[in-house]
């Protein structure tokens, strides 16, 4: 089995298995990011990664997994309590960040915890990891390999300081065999066996990293300003990017078994990255104390760049020919048909994706209500409580442990638990308030509109308010006499801004709007242990209901004329709304030509304010 | 038990290349601790950590103390030691605000620091005393610590009471300079493959001089550490309060700081009197986060036209 599974790797030409064997070899390299990578594909190639380090490093290498609930105490470590010969006492127990050469697989980064985050923040590209927590104190060098998955149309949703932190991007790959037959065999003998951990990796390949791991091969001057040329000197960039770049071409020479790192081993490997160049290098020799002697100049062919307008302020690069320096160590790499390389988009996708991620995304979560009852959102750690409210009883009870020997006045006294003891749960954030939107979308012809709700949907962003669009007559609804209903954890999750840009159909079940608006709010306010402390509810509407309730309710067209029935519904469902508590409600008024009182009628039942919106021509132009 | 790897050699502070006002501050708050520290703010990957990390290396000949982003109140102010604790012995361990006494107290991201733990610093900073009332333990201790902090302000800024804690502030951009991109380029690469191949820096001549170079700037800032409480600056005292006064910076610490910076400043240039250039130089590291835009939007705004109103006000050539 063994031997079909080297197949299923191959000689290691692949862009991933070739990018994994470089971050084996290379530590500079260690935090991986595969784009639009399956989960199964992702998990493979974090074993493949963490065999290539067992086989680089010659140590036992673990592998762990980190997701969307981990913790302080998961990741750091905690106290555990024991009983030894001397009695209790306190063990630090490791967590998973600690000790050890290890590889991290995060399986999508866009679900990744925010303890997590935070703590990929402190520890990667980095070897001095700390940890100050609870009375303990530790400071070891870190020897974690990050490998994470992210699809290129999600990296928005991502904070670039995290991304940042990525040295190296591979394109996502199945790592399968090429015979697919051999594959399914193998699959059923792995299905009546127990999985199977034993090495995955050919021999010859085993071999041929460990040959690499003794070559270090010395980088040729002009290797430095090439490298250099494919990037922008943007100031908010820092060097990262090109101290990747030329890690990523050493450890390629490295596989590669060639003992200098030449320029155009970096133009190969920039090009395999995806990177295209940005000027042709003119600079100064450096004066950097050379550690192999060199050939004298030989001139090559240099790659066309493509002009980048943050380099303006360079100096015109002529066109030259560069000069390359060759030792006498130099070994032409194997052929690589860069066709063949796979996915060659631009690996900083972050550059330009739009942005769908909160402000400061990485800072723990304020509590807006001191009062508010606890026991929401995931757990991320614990802290010490002011109020008895959503307790940690394991964290509290091992805090009152500490102190017993002095609090317990007789042996055979219980746990004295005091109230500085008293841990409550850290969670994630969850929405406090809501802003809810019922927009009849029949009534926005020539009135300014967007210009009106702009306010409210403000609110949502600076408050951190879920929100939820009620879409009543707009084009593209699924049944026509039927309102419906977006729902976002925020204003940035983009259907709710494709939703409000929607256009207007022909019904108005304004009627059906409303409902649907309250059952939401009384949802958010009323359900079980859902955290909404507050709702606001914007209305935009003439008021000009045209399908009654019921006949939304049961999706069928009025066999009667209709007649007032639409708009007296929508006035009872108003009413509904208007007896709900926490709940501020506005109606914008579009003014409308006809029935004007309307929009004011239905203000009142709700008990809303309401506010005119302006016309789209509300001025008058003299002749 | 796994052992645990030996840390790895941190850059030596004489191969950070550029970077001149970072060093700068770096250097003035080590010549004079009580300017109250230096905050960094930068975007991601402009060496601010390696900075602080190669810059305490030099001075103090260990990495310095950190507060790193997990950490807990009672790791910050001491707390009791547990397993002692179980065992009877009421023993308290110190945190680390005095672990850091009379050196350098690093906080690592630290507008991602949890509001508690920056209040805690925020106190101590104002006073220098660190005052412990908590587990039944209660004690004063004087804490004088120079706060590095280093911050992306991406990640969001800090309130204005801290920013005014922190005596100068320095806002790191990458060189742009091609020449000095390409040093740090060969500087790191060429650091990492000597360190790999001589930890210790024995035999490599370009360790060997790059701990040369550190040697002779850690004697020089020692001799100005000496020096700058007598260096002259009656002469300036009047435009540090004109510049204050100009930039609209609130309470006089800004005057204060900025008459301290220049006198550190012209200790390490081997000066007894302190000169308007000298006041030139400092002046946006003492000024720019005081500074009313700074406390509304959190943004520095310092430019062009900030250094060229500085030098009208001192009377120096533009």
């Amino acid at each position: 089995m063994t031997s079909d599974r080297v197949t299923a790797i191959g000689d290691g030409s692949s862009p991933l298995i070739q990018g994994l064997a470089c971050a084996a070899l290379q530590p500079g390299l260690r935090s991986v990011l595969v784009f639009d990578s399956s989960p199964q594909a992702l998990r493979s190639a974090a074993n493949v990664l963490t065999e290539m380090l067992t086989v680089t490093s010659d140590r036992a290498v673990k592998q762990m997994t980190l997701g969307r609930a981990d913790s302080d105490e998961t990741l750091w470590g905690t106290w555990s309590l024991k009983s030894g010969a001397l009695g209790e006492s306190f063990d630090w127990e490791a967590g998973l960040l600690g000790v050890g050469l290890k590889v991290v697989l995060i399986p999508d980064l866009t679900r990744l915890s925010l303890v997590a985050a935070r703590a990929c923040i402190a520890l990667m590209g980095t070897e001095i990891a700390q940890v100050e927590r609870h009375g303990y104190q530790a400071r070891w060098r870190s020897e974690i390999c990050w490998i994470a998955g992210c699809a290129r149309s999600d990296i928005g949703m991502v904070s670039p300081h995290l991304l940042d932190r990525f040295a190296l991007r591979l394109p996502g790959q199945e790592i399968q065999s090429i015979d697919r037959t051999d594959a399914l065999r193998d699959w059923f003998t792995e299905l009546e066996s127990s999985p199977d951990e034993s090495a995955r990796l050919s021999p010859e390949l085993c071999d041929r990293l460990r040959a690499a791991t003794s070559i270090h091969p010395t980088i040729a001057p002009d290797a430095y300003e090439r490298a250099l040329a494919y990037f922008s000197d943007d100031p908010g960039m820092g060097i990262r990017r090109e101290l990747a770049l030329m890690r990523f071409a050493q450890a390629r020479s490295q596989w590669a078994g060639v003992e200098q790192l030449s320029a155009r081993e970096v133009d190969r490997t920039a090009q395999a990255m995806g990177l295209k160049l940005t000027s042709l290098p003119s600079l100064p020799k450096p004066d950097l104390p050379e550690l192999s002697p060199v050939e004298p100049p030989e001139p090559i062919e240099t790659p066309t760049p493509t002009p980048s307008p943050s380099r303006s302020d360079l100096p015109k690069p002529a066109p030259e020919k560069a000069e390359v320096y060759r030792s006498d160590s130099e070994v032409t790499l194997p052929p690589t048909n860069l066709d063949a390389m796979g996915d060659r988009e631009n690996p900083y996708p972050e550059d330009d994706a739009a942005l769908q991620r909160e402000f400061a995304s990485l800072r723990l979560p304020p509590r807006r209500f001191q009062a508010a009852k606890g026991g929401r959102g995931a757990i991320i750690g614990t802290e010490p409580a002011t109020i008895p409210q959503d307790i940690a009883w394991v964290s509290t009870l091992l805090e009152a442990a500490k102190y017993q020997a002095f609090r317990q006045e007789r042996s055979d006294q219980a746990l004295v638990v005091r109230s500085t003891d008293l841990r409550r749960y850290r969670r994630a954030i969850v929405p406090e308030q809501l802003l809810m939107v019922v927009l009849d979308y029949t009534c926005l012809k020539d009135c300014q509109w967007q210009a009106s709700v702009w306010p409210y949907l403000q609110w949502a962003y600076v408050e951190r308010a879920s929100v939820c669009l009620v879409q009543v007559g707009a084009i593209g609804a699924a049944q026509e006499l039927q309102a419906q209903r977006i729902s976002g954890q925020s204003i940035l999750v983009p259907r709710i801004r494709s939703g409000l840009e929607a256009g207007a159909g022909r019904a108005t079940p304004l009627a059906h709007g409303l409902d649907l608006a309250c059952q939401t709010l009384r949802h958010a306010l009323q359900h079980g242990r859902n955290g909404v402390q507050r709702a606001v509810l914007v209305v935009v509407s003439d008021g000009r209901g045209n399908v009654p309730l019921e006949s939304s309710r049961l999706n069928q067209k009025p066999t009667q004329p209709v007649k007032r029935r639409g708009i007296e519904d929508a006035l009872a469902i108003a009413a509904d709304i208007q007896r709900l508590n926490q709940v501020e409600a506005i109606v914008l008024n579009p003014q409308p030509k006809y029935y004007a009182d309307l929009p004011v009628k239905l203000a009142q039942a709700l008990g809303a304010t309401i506010a005119d919106i302006p016309k789209q021509y509300d001025w008058e132009v003299e002749p | 038990m796994e052992q645990q790897p030996p840390l790895l050699p941190v850059l030596p502070y004489s191969l950070i290349v550029g970077q001149q006002s970072l060093k700068l501050a770096l250097e003035l708050a080590y010549i004079a601790p009580r300017l109250g520290g230096v905050l960094l703010s930068g975007h991601r990957g402009t060496g601010k950590s390696t900075a602080v990390r190669a810059f305490a290396e030099m001075v103090y000949g260990k990495l310095p103390v950190t507060l790193p982003i997990n950490v807990t109140e009672d790791r910050v102010v001491g707390g009791w030691d547990i397993n002692q604790l179980m065992q009877k012995n009421d023993q308290w361990k110190d945190g680390l605000l005095l672990d850091a006494k009379d050196q350098l107290l690093y906080v690592d991201e630290i507008n991602l620091l949890d509001d508690h733990i920056v209040n805690i610093l925020l106190d101590v900073t104002a006073t220098g005393k660190l005052v412990v009332a908590r587990d039944s333990h209660s004690q004063t201790y004087d804490v004088p610590f120079t706060l590095v902090g280093t911050m992306n302000p991406e990640e969001g800024g800090l309130r204005p009471q801290l920013f005014d804690r922190f005596g100068l502030m320095v806002t790191v951009k990458t060189e742009n300079n091609p020449a000095d991109r390409l040093k740090i380029l060969q500087n790191v690469l060429m650091f990492e493959q000597e360190s790999d191949r001589d930890p210790m820096g024995k035999s490599s001549e370009f360790l060997k001089a790059a701990n040369a170079e550190n040697a002779k700037q850690k004697s020089k800032l020692e001799a100005a550490k000496q020096q700058w409480r007598s260096v002259k600056a009656e002469a300036i005292l009047q435009k540090c309060v004109d510049l204050a006064t100009a930039f609209e910076v609130e309470g006089n610490r800004g005057e204060r700081v900025l008459a301290m910076a220049a006198q550190a400043y012209a200790a390490r240039e081997g000066r007894s009197e302190v000169t308007p250039e000298d006041l030139g130089t400092v002046a946006s590291l003492a000024l720019q986060h005081r500074r009313p835009a700074m406390s509304q939007s959190g943004e520095v705004a310092w430019g062009e036209k900030e250094d060229a109103d500085v030098k009208a006000i001192l009377g120096l050539q533009a």
